[in-house]
């Protein structure tokens, strides 16, 4: 008696005290909140999400005559068609100079932000799926599915990461799949080499989740709560995707993040070696370009270009870390 | 004892730190070509030379060395513009019978290869006409797989018949398991080709060949001694013997090539027209040459120098460096160095005042975009028109080629007869003629670029290579056909499976270059010839009645103005039907050191590298005050 009136007076207690009951992902935004420069970087990657998303809107509407294919002279104004060094002139298309062709750097490195994107989303997604699914399959399943997807991950890491994705783009570049690429509706709106750089990241950046998820299910799998669903009778599938996914996800998001950040290093690397964006505005392409301007003192590409890439790239670190600490249960404040 | 050890441990030490201070000084010295005697030419290739066996001599850098080991029967005049031959190893202009079609030369006597052990008592032996007929032969056998096989195809009575029995041959002893590269039925004799006695050789063609002579003196046709390629075997490559100037005296194909002097080389002199009238070559403007101090070395027996050190410094920025610091006698300036060495075109006045000097040549070749005259899309004579006339080359010329190229109004380059000024789908300043394309896309049938069914025309541009250059260009063809509503997919590929592509066709407009193999017009028409097309070498597939014939008939026909009449009416068809658009012939910019002499650059032909010259005492006084150690010098 005198032990359940203990309970209870604890319990009252409690209430007064009026503790607060969060899950997990609550718990995360509110220490994510805690640091002040994830949620500055957080609002910088917001401002380039934007960005992207108002270059592709712009781009739809203005379709063939799209503005930054276009050199300044072109457009009526009185500018070279060549470099021309930043001037606050036909404000603000000629903030950052004119490229090799007399077009706007500004303009360019704005629908440079939609590519980056669509290759950092599309590529992290595609990269997601695969490395999730088969860490998944194999932690959960064990057996001939472990061997096998251990196999296919081991056999495409021994092989050097940056040979590998020029392999793949120089295929996919060449014959029936990009002739066929050209002829379909796909064409209109994503080029060629832009989708085969989303394919290439996709396809060769999976490993390490693959790896991570699969040593994380295999955790999990053997605890109890994931044992007493069995015991209840629940099919495999459901098991996998009710129980054990939720608690590997975190992975996931963290893993997203990184492969965000490495899709855009790897567009801006394969650009510069020729294989990879060819009709949109890139940053690799400007970068790759540059290469041969900065000796003759042309410096306003590459800053624009690289400057972007640096503050992108930096910002997602940021967040990535911060949402690693936030989310990782064993790290309480 | 103990302290006896000590001094003796004390002195050992001390000497060896003197002494490797010694080295160390010695090392920092900044002569790349420590201890070298006498006159000695310094030159930097920018690629390794692939063998220097003339059958395999199939790029410029094993062609500038192995044009100084080796001779022909004919060689480049050294300075006459457009270019002329003069015998060499034949004695006089040969002997043409009067349907053209056997050739008899009378070889010079008393010829001598260099001495090399190949020979038995290692003394070079007098070259005879059966030498000639050896090394021909060698030439066409299918065991050496020449790449130049082409410039004697069809060529030769019997020889093409030859080369195919060695082939059957060939084949059998590879079935049998038998050594595959020898040499085999080289005493099979080709009835086309024979040694008339010990000094006269005699040719009989298939059909009337006018461009036999430049070919004979392409390297790939230069003679050697048999008893060499059976010393040396596979080795024939690195141990050239031949007849020339030089001998190589020290090869390493990843280092360099150092060539000393052939002492025993018969007597040739620098052309002396002052004082030597039979050396006025007609059309050569030789006060011109003398005027501008070409002709310092006149009646001079070659060599001029001891010896040549070329130096592959396969990375630009090295090569550049040795230039400024005086040990190269002369460089093409790289691309990234051109605004340091040429700023707006002109010499920078720093290397003026050095005494260096420029020389601009036009490249004996074209830069020019080729469509795919079979695609069913490009097959449209007007829609070619229409993309001829908006391109804009001016802008080409000025921002992707810093100005280094002349703008091509005709697809044969101006010193070469049957250039013609003729250029309907062109602007004269070649800028883009945006109004006039688009009437034409009206007639081809593509209004605002807009086909039939309402969808946008796509055109695919093919550039081989990846770099950020080929890109500009690329992108700015594709800007260029914009403004006539044209879309452009730029495709990158390797120049192998570029090659691959042209072969079967597959293909709507490509970006490629021509650098003639002699400067003969019909080198660069052969590519428009009908029967040439893909698989052949024609990639435009161009095929136009009016255009064979005229070849046909100028293929038969010895150098006349009746001749080059015939092949600007080919360039007008060209510029009519626009298989092809010619753009830029590039110009190359050689900066020469004051102490250089004789120098009148090319690159048709590296026998002018022979009539090089250097004054040792200015070199040396400059070098050195060009370069004081630790005094920072002048650089």
């Amino acid at each position: 008696m005198s032990s359940e009136g203990a309970l209870l007076e604890s319990a009252q207690e409690a209430g007064e005290l009026e503790l607060e009951v969060r899950g997990p992902w609550q718990e995360a935004w509110r220490r994510f909140k805690k640091d002040r420069f994830a949620m500055f970087f957080l609002m910088v990657f917001g401002t380039f999400f934007l960005l992207a998303l108002s270059a592709q809107v712009v781009e739809l509407v203005q379709g063939d005559e799209a503005t930054y294919a276009k050199s300044l002279a072109e457009l009526g104004l009185d500018f070279p068609e060549s470099h021309a060094p930043p001037t606050s002139r036909a404000f603000p298309l000629a903030l950052f100079g004119l490229d090799w062709s007399g077009r706007s750097v500004l303009l360019r490195v704005y629908h440079g932000c939609k590519v980056a994107f669509l290759v950092g989303t599309f590529g992290g997604i595609l990269s997601v799926l695969i490395g999730m699914t088969l860490g998944l399959l194999a932690g959960f399943f064990g057996g001939w599915v472990d061997g096998l997807v251990v196999y296919i991950y081991s056999t495409v890491a021994s092989i050097p990461y940056l040979l590998l994705m020029l392999a793949f783009a120089f295929i996919l570049k060449q014959g029936g799949f990009a002739t066929a690429y050209r002829e379909s509706f796909l064409a209109n709106y994503v080029s060629l080499g832009l989708f085969n750089i989303i394919l290439v990241i996709g396809m060769t950046s999976w490993v390490s989740l693959c790896r991570l998820v699969r040593a994380e299910t295999m955790k999990v799998r053997e605890l109890d709560f994931v044992q007493a669903a069995r015991s209840l009778g629940f099919g495999q599938f459901r098991i996998l995707f009710k129980h054990v996914l939720p608690n590997v996800f975190h992975l996931v998001i963290i893993s997203f993040s990184l492969t965000f950040v490495i899709a855009i290093k790897t567009e801006v690397i394969l650009t510069f070696l020729g294989v990879g964006v060819d009709k949109e505005p890139s940053w690799g392409s400007m970068i790759a370009i540059a290469k041969n301007e900065l000796m003759r003192g042309i410096w306003w590409p590459l800053a624009a270009a690289g400057g972007m890439l640096f503050i992108l790239t930096l910002s997602i670190n940021y967040v990535g870390d911060a949402l690693r600490d936030a989310l990782d249960p064993k790290l309480k404040d | 004892m103990g302290s006896w050890g000590i001094t003796l441990y004390m002195r050992l030490s001390c000497s060896l730190l003197a002494l490797s201070l010694c080295l160390v000084w010695g090392s920092c010295s900044p002569d790349p070509y420590p201890g070298e005697k006498g006159k000695i030419l310094h030159a930097g290739l920018l690629a390794l030379p692939k063998s220097l066996d003339p059958a395999g001599v199939e790029d410029m850098y094993s062609g500038i060395i192995a044009s100084q080991v080796y001779e022909g029967l004919f060689q480049y005049h050294p300075y006459a513009r457009p270019f002329r031959l003069i015998p060499a190893l034949a004695r006089e202009e040969p002997e043409v019978s009067k349907d053209g079609l056997t050739i008899t030369f009378e070889l010079r006597r008393g010829v001598h290869f260099h001495d090399d052990p190949c020979f038995p008592d290692g003394k070079g032996r007098e070259l005879v006409a059966d030498d000639f007929v050896y090394c021909f032969k060698r030439f066409a056998h299918p065991a050496v797989q020449s790449k130049g096989w082409w410039t004697l195809d069809k060529k030769i009575l019997g020889l093409n018949a030859w080369r195919k029995a060695r082939a059957k041959e060939l084949e059998d002893l590879q079935k049998e398991g038998k050594a595959s590269g020898s040499l085999h039925g080289m005493e099979v004799p080709v009835e086309g080709l024979q040694a008339l006695g010990r000094y006269r050789l005699q040719l009989r063609l298939t059909q009337a060949y006018p461009q036999l002579f430049w070919v004979l003196a392409m390297p790939y046709l230069s003679v050697y001694p048999h008893e060499a390629v059976e010393k040396y075997g596979a080795e024939f490559q690195n141990h050239p013997v031949g007849t020339g100037p030089f001998r190589v005296k020290r090869y390493n194909p990843v280092y360099r090539v150092v060539l000393e002097k052939n002492s025993g080389y018969r007597t040739v002199r620098v052309p002396d027209p002052r004082r030597r009238p039979e050396d006025r070559l007609p059309g050569w403007d030789w006060e011109k040459d003398e005027q501008a101090g070409l002709l310092v070395n006149a009646g001079k027996k070659l060599p001029l120098v001891d010896g040549m050190e070329l130096r592959f410094i396969l990375e630009d920025q090295p090569r550049w460096l040795y230039f400024k610091s005086g040990y190269l006698d002369f460089l093409i300036p790289p691309k990234d160095n051109m605004d340091e060495a040429i700023p707006a075109g002109k010499l920078n006045p720093r290397f003026a005042k050095r005494g260096v000097t420029m020389e601009t040549v036009v490249e004996t070749g074209t830069v020019y975009t080729c469509f795919n005259t079979e695609d069913p899309v490009l097959r449209n004579v007007n829609l070619r028109r229409a993309i001829s006339l908006a391109l804009d080359n001016a802008w080409m010329i000025q921002n992707l080629y810093a100005g280094q190229a002349l703008l091509a109004k005709c697809l044969i380059p101006p010193m070469i007869a049957g250039f013609i000024d003729y250029h309907p789908y062109m602007k004269d300043d070649g800028t883009a003629w945006i109004e006039k394309a688009k009437e034409y896309m009206k007639k081809a049938g593509f209004p605002g670029g807009m086909r039939k069914d309402g969808k946008r025309l796509r055109l695919r541009y093919e550039s081989a290579g990846a770099s950020a250059t080929q890109m500009q260009f690329a992108s700015r063809f594709a800007q260029d056909l914009r403004r006539i509503g044209i879309e452009v997919d730029n495709i990158v590929n390797t120049f192998p499976q570029m090659i691959g592509k042209m072969r079967k066709k597959d293909f709507q407009i490509a970006g490629l270059a021509w650098g003639f193999d002699y400067p003969d017009a019909q080198n660069i028409l052969q590519l428009l010839y009908g029967p040439n097309a893909s698989p052949g070498p024609g990639a435009a597939n161009f095929h136009n009645a009016r255009f064979d014939r005229l070849y046909e008939k100028a293929l038969t026909m010895w150098d006349s103005p009746e001749r080059t009449r015939i092949y600007q009416e080919m360039a007008k068809i060209v510029a009519e039907e626009v298989p092809w658009v010619p753009r830029v012939h590039r110009l190359r910019r050689v900066l020469r050191q004051p102490w250089l002499k004789g120098m009148k650059y090319t690159q048709v032909t590296y026998h002018f590298w022979r009539y090089l010259d250097v004054d040792l005492a200015l070199r040396k006084k400059k070098v050195a005050a060009w370069n004081k150690a630790f005094g920072g010098g002048d650089r």
